[in-house]
C-alpha cells in the first residue's frame, strides 16, 4: 500500500502505540501470573494412632461369670448359692453388655489403623502433589519469561538484516557521493577553463575595437568617436568630446526631458524609504528631481560635465566623473540605492564587472540596484534604438545582465520590462476565414512569432537587492 | 579601542578548553576583534570553567543570554555553528534571536540526527518536521529512513540548512564554493565568504628535533604528518596501506598522527596488523601552542577529508602557513586551491570566481600578480589507494619538489590565509550583518513548531500543573523578529 510520508508517520506511530499497548498487557498479564503463583503450604499432620493401652485389660477382664462361687458346704455354700441367684442376673447381663463392648473395640482396632494409614498417605501425596504444582507454576513462568527474549531474537534477525541494508545504502551512498564528488571537482575546473576561454575572446574583441577605433580616428573621424581617449582606456561610459553635441543628441533621439521622466518613473517605487540614492548617468537629472519629489535625497553623476551642470542649475546634487572611480572613493555600505538607466549598454566588459562589483560594496545591505538598458532581443529596439547611439559599446541581453547580476553578489534579481511596443503597430493578424482556415492559423501563428521576435519590450531592467 | 562607535556582541561559540578547531579558531579571532567591538561570549556550561581569550572578552552561560539580552540588547548575535556537539546548545537561541551566522559546516543533518534521534529524550517526530520543512522538494519518505538511522552516508545529501539559513540576518562561510551553494538554494539571505586565516607559524627553534626525539623519530626519517582526532574521514587507514606500498621505494617514511584517538577507530591495531607498527606514532591530544613546534617536525601534512561537510580545515591552512606540502583529497570546494594530480604531475586549478562578498580573494586579474604554484598533491577520491601511494611515494623521495610545493604553501598563505585579513573581512562582514534586519515574523511562523518554542510552553505547563498561574512568564519572551 503506498501512503504519503505524513500519512507513513502516522502509521508508524500508530504501530508504535499499538505495539506499547501491546507490550503493556503482556507485562500486566506476566506480573499477575507470577503474583498469582501459590507458595508452599503447611499441610495439617495425621491424627494420632488410635489409644490400645486398655484393649488387652479389656479383653483378660470381660468374663463375670467366671467368679460364680463353686465347692464348699454346709451354711456358707447354701449361703453363696443363695447370694449368687439373687446377683447372677445383673452379673450375666453386665457380661453381655462386656462381651458386646470388647467385642465393638476389637472389631474397630483395625479400621482405626487403616484410616490412620490412609490420612497419613493421603497427606503426603497432597504435600507432593501441591510441591510439583508449584515447580509447575515457577516453569510456567519461566517459560513466559522467555517468550519476550525469544521473540526478540527474532526481532535482532530483523535487526541484523536493517543493519546490512543500512551498511548497504550507506556503502552505496559514498560511492555514488565519491563518484559525484570528482566529477564536481572536474566539472569546476573545466569551468574555469571556459571562463578563461571567454576571457580571451572578451579580451581579443576589445583589442580589436581599439584598433579599430584607433584606425578609424587615424582616418579623421575622430569628432565622434564614442568616448574618446580617456573612456577607451577605461572603458568608462562614452561621452562625446563634444558635449554640448550630446546633449542635443539626447534631446533628439532618446526622448525629451518629459518623456524620460515619465519612463524612470516606474523605478521611484523602488527606492521608497531608501536615503543616498546615486543616480549614474543622471543626464539632466529627471529621475534625481522625481526622488527629490517624493523627500529621498539622492545624487546624481555623470561623464558630461554640462550635463552635470543642467542638474546643478535646476537645484539637484550632481558631479561630473567616472561612476566606477566615484563608487571606489564611497565608504562601504554608504549608498542607499543605485539606478544607471541606459548606461551599461555604454561599458566595456571589464569596466562593468568592476562597476557591479563597487556597486555592491557600496551600497548598503536591504537596497536596490536598478540598471535599464536598451532590449536587443526585440528586433526593433536593436536596430531602431540601439545601434543609433554611437556610443553605445555592446548590446546586453536580459539574460546576460541578469546573470551578471547575481554572479556580482545582489540576491533577488529580477528582470522588468518596459516600454512595450504599441499593439497597433505591430504586425497585424489575418482575420479568420471559413474557407483558409488552416492557412490562416499558420499565417497568424508566424506573425505571433515575428512579433515576438522584432516588436516586443524597446527597455527592460534588471533589479537586484543588496541583502 | 578606535574612535569608532563600538558595538556589542553576543557571540555564541565554543572556547578554550574545549578540544575543537573552532575552539581554537575563536581563540585567535576574538582578541582582534575585541578593539572594535564589545564582546559577551555565551559558553555552553558554568563560565568559570573557560578561559577568555583576553580579559576585556567576556564569558557567560549561554543560560544567562535571555536576561543580559532582555535587560542590554545587542547590537549583533553571532553564532559559530558546526556539526560537533560542543555547538548544539546554540540552537536554543540562534532562531529566535536571529544573527550572523558562521557556518563551520556546510551541512547540519549530522548535529540535527544526533540532538533529534540520539540524545534522550528521542524525538523522531521533530526530525521528520525539520527534515521536511529543510527539504519540501525531497522524496517525504526519505525523513522516515533518517529518522530509522538508516540513511547512513546519504546524510550528506540533505544538509538541513533551511532553518538556520533563512532564520538569520547574515550567513558567512569560509568556502566560495559552499557561499555560491547557498545563495543559490536561499536567494533571500545574504551570504558572504572569506578566507579563513590562521596566525604565522612560529615554532622554537629546536622544535623539529625535540619533537622527533620525544618521539624516537629519526632525523632522517621523512615524516607525514595528520593533526586533529584519529577518525576515519582523515583517511589514515589508507594512509597506513600506502604506506606499506611504498616501504621498499621509501623506507625512511614516517607517519606521525598529532591528535586524540577515538575508541572505534583502531589504528594502531591496524598498523601492527600490517607489520608497520614502528613506522606509526600517535602522539595523542596536542595542546594549541604546540601545534606549530609539531608542524616544524613534519616534512609532509596529511589533510585529507571524506566524506566531507565541505568544511575548511583550519589544520590545512595551518599547514600552508607553516610551509610544508599538503595531501589532500580533490573536493569540490578546495578546487581553487592549486595542487597537483599524483597521476601525472600535472597542475589542477580552477580559480576562484570574482565575487564582491567574497572579501578576501582578489583575483590574478585584479591584483595584476602571477597566480602562485601548486601547494600539494591532491587525490582523486575514485582513485584514492592508487593516488595516495603515488603521492606519498613521490613526496617521501624527492627533497626538491616538497620544497618548492612548502614555499608555495607559505605564499599562498600570506596572499590568501592570513588572520590579519580575514579579521579585516570579519570587520565588514559584522557591519553589514549589523545593518541587515532580521528575517520577518512569517519566517519565523514558517519553521517547525519546536524550533520556534521559547521554553516558556513547558515552563507554563509546570506552574499550571502546581496549581499556579503561567502569566507572571509568559512576558519573558521578546521576538527579535521584525
Amino acid at each position: 500500500m503506498s501512503i504519503d510520508a505524513k500519512g507513513s508517520a502516522e502509521e508508524l506511530e500508530r504501530l508504535k502505540v499499538e505495539r506499547d499497548e501491546a507490550d503493556r498487557l503482556y507485562n500486566t498479564a506476566l506480573s499477575k501470573l507470577d503474583a498469582a503463583i501459590q507458595q508452599p503450604r503447611e499441610f495439617p499432620h495425621p491424627p494420632p494412632a488410635f489409644d490400645e493401652l486398655q484393649v488387652t485389660p479389656l479383653n483378660e477382664r470381660w468374663e463375670l461369670l467366671s467368679l460364680k462361687p463353686d465347692g464348699g458346704g454346709g451354711w456358707l455354700r447354701r449361703f453363696r448359692a443363695h447370694a449368687w441367684a439373687m446377683v447372677a442376673p445383673l452379673f450375666e447381663r453386665q457380661q453381655s453388655f462386656n462381651a458386646a463392648l470388647v467385642d465393638h473395640v476389637n472389631r474397630n482396632i483395625a479400621l482405626h489403623r487403616e484410616t490412620t494409614r490412609a490420612l497419613e498417605t493421603t497427606l503426603a501425596m497432597l504435600r507432593e502433589d501441591h510441591k510439583r504444582f508449584i515447580e509447575y507454576q515457577t516453569l510456567l513462568i519461566l517459560y513466559a519469561q522467555q517468550i519476550t527474549p525469544y521473540v526478540d531474537t527474532k526481532d535482532r534477525h530483523v535487526t541484523g538484516l536493517m543493519h546490512g541494508l543500512a551498511a548497504g545504502l550507506s556503502g552505496l551512498g559514498d560511492e555514488i557521493q565519491k563518484r559525484w564528488e570528482s566529477m564536481l571537482a572536474r566539472e569546476r575546473r573545466y569551468d574555469d577553463k571556459l571562463n578563461d576561454v571567454n576571457y580571451l575572446r572578451t579580451t581579443v574583441t576589445a583589442m580589436q575595437r581599439t584598433l579599430k577605433q584607433g584606425t578609424t580616428g587615424a582616418s579623421g573621424l575622430s569628432a565622434v568617436a564614442p568616448s574618446g581617449a580617456e573612456a577607451a582606456a577605461t572603458g568608462a561610459p562614452g561621452a562625446a568630446p563634444d558635449s554640448y553635441k550630446y546633449v542635443g543628441f539626447e534631446d533628439q533621439f532618446r526622448g525629451s526631458q518629459s518623456e524620460i521622466r515619465d519612463r524612470v518613473a516606474a523605478y521611484v517605487p523602488l527606492f521608497e524609504g531608501a536615503s543616498d540614492v546615486l543616480d549614474v548617468g543622471c543626464g539632466r537629472g529627471e529621475f534625481l528631481e522625481l526622488l527629490r519629489e517624493k523627500g529621498i535625497s539622492a545624487r546624481g553623476i555623470d561623464l558630461n560635465e554640462d550635463m552635470a551642470a543642467v542638474c546643478r542649475e535646476r537645484g539637484l546634487d550632481a558631479a561630473a566623473g567616472d561612476a566606477l572611480s566615484y563608487l571606489l572613493a564611497q565608504p562601504d555600505g554608504s549608498i542607499g540605492g543605485l539606478l544607471a538607466a541606459q548606461v551599461v549598454e555604454h561599458l566595456e566588459p571589464d569596466y562593468l564587472m568592476r562597476f557591479l562589483d563597487a556597486a555592491y560594496d557600496k551600497l548598503r545591505p536591504g537596497s536596490k540596484i536598478v540598471l535599464e538598458t536598451i532590449n536587443p532581443a526585440c528586433w526593433y529596439a536593436f536596430f531602431s534604438s540601439y545601434i543609433r547611439d554611437i556610443t553605445h559599446v555592446r548590446p546586453l541581453h536580459p539574460d546576460t545582465l541578469q546573470y551578471l547580476v547575481g554572479a556580482s553578489g545582489f540576491q533577488r534579481v529580477t528582470v522588468r520590462y518596459s516600454a512595450p511596443f504599441p499593439d497597433q503597430s505591430k504586425l497585424q493578424m489575418v482575420p479568420a476565414s471559413g474557407d483558409h482556415r488552416a492557412s490562416v492559423d499558420v499565417i497568424n501563428e508566424n506573425v505571433r512569432k515575428l512579433n515576438d521576435l522584432l516588436f516586443t519590450y524597446l527597455d527592460y531592467a534588471a533589479i537586484g537587492e543588496r541583502l | 579601542m578606535t574612535g569608532q562607535c563600538v558595538s556589542r556582541l553576543a557571540w555564541f561559540s565554543p572556547i578554550p578548553p574545549v578540544r575543537s578547531g573552532i575552539s581554537q579558531y575563536n581563540r585567535e579571532l576574538l582578541p582582534a576583534l575585541t578593539n572594535d567591538h564589545d564582546i559577551d561570549v555565551f559558553v555552553d556550561g558554568s563560565p568559570e570553567l573557560f578561559q577568555p581569550p583576553v580579559p576585556s572578552v567576556r564569558v557567560f552561560s549561554a543560560y544567562d543570554f535571555l536576561w543580559k539580552v532582555r535587560a542590554h540588547p545587542y547590537d549583533l548575535m553571532v553564532y559559530q555553528i558546526g556539526n560537533a556537539p560542543c555547538h548544539d546548545y546554540m540552537w536554543a537561541y540562534l532562531v529566535r534571536y536571529p544573527g550572523l551566522v558562521i557556518l563551520h559546516d556546510g551541512q547540519l543533518h549530522h548535529a540535527r540526527g544526533r540532538t533529534l534521534l540520539q540524545l534522550w529524550p528521542q524525538r523522531p517526530n521533530e526530525y521528520r518536521e525539520e527534515f521536511w520543512f529543510n527539504h519540501p522538494d525531497a522524496n517525504a519518505d526519505l525523513a522516515q529512513l533518517g529518522a530509522a538511522g538508516l540513511l547512513g552516508s546519504l546524510t550528506y545529501l540533505w544538509p538541513m540548512l533551511r532553518a538556520v539559513v533563512e532564520s538569520s540576518r547574515r550567513i558567512l562561510v569560509h568556502n566560495h564554493w559552499l557561499a555560491d551553494q547557498i545563495r543559490e538554494a536561499h536567494q533571500d539571505t545574504a551570504v558572504d565568504a572569506i578566507d579563513m586565516g590562521v596566525p604565522e607559524s612560529a615554532p622554537r627553534t629546536t622544535a623539529r628535533q625535540d619533537i622527533r626525539a620525544r618521539h624516537g623519530i629519526a632525523d632522517e626519517s621523512v615524516v607525514f604528518m595528520a593533526f586533529g582526532k584519529v577518525t576515519p574521514e582523515k583517511r589514515l587507514r589508507e594512509a597506513l596501506h600506502a604506506l606499506v606500498g611504498i616501504s621498499g621505494a621509501a623506507p625512511h617514511a614516517h607517519l606521525l598522527l598529532a591528535g586524540e584517538t577515538v575508541e572505534y577507530y583502531d589504528l594502531r591495531a591496524e598498523a601492527q596488523r600490517l607489520g608497520i607498527d614502528e613506522k606509526v606514532t600517535i602522539a595523542g591530544y596536542i595542546a594549541d601552542e604546540e601545534i606549530d613546534d609539531y608542524l616544524a617536525a613534519a616534512d609532509v601534512c596529511l589533510s585529507m577529508r571524506w566524506p566531507t561537510s565541505r568544511e575548511t580545515s583550519a589544520s590545512w591552512i595551518r599547514c600552508l602557513a607553516a610551509g610544508k606540502p599538503t595531501i589532500t583529497t580533490d573536493l569540490a570546494h578546495t578546487v581553487d586551491m592549486p595542487t597537483l594530480d599524483p597521476r601525472n604531475w600535472s597542475v589542477l586549478e580552477a580559480r576562484l570566481k570574482s565575487s564582491p562578498t567574497d572579501e578576501s580573494s582578489p583575483t590574478e586579474e585584479q591584483t595584476g600578480e602571477e597566480s602562485i604554484g601548486p601547494v600539494g598533491v591532491s587525490i582523486d577520491i575514485l582513485d584514492e589507494d592508487h593516488s595516495l601511494e603515488l603521492a606519498m611515494q613521490r613526496l617521501a623521495t624527492d627533497a626538491r619538489l616538497r620544497a618548492t610545493l612548502g614555499a608555495n604553501a607559505r605564499a599562498l598563505w600570506n596572499d590568501r590565509f592570513r588572520l590579519d585579513v580575514m579579521v579585516a573581512a570579519y570587520g565588514k562582514v559584522i557591519r553589514d550583518a549589523i545593518a541587515t534586519p532580521s528575517p520577518d515574523a512569517t519566517t519565523l511562523a514558517r519553521m517547525p513548531a519546536h524550533l520556534r518554542a521559547t521554553g516558556l510552553e513547558y515552563g507554563g505547563g509546570v506552574l499550571r500543573a502546581a496549581g499556579l498561574s503561567a502569566d507572571a512568564i509568559a512576558g519573558l519572551w521578546t521576538p527579535e523578529h521584525d
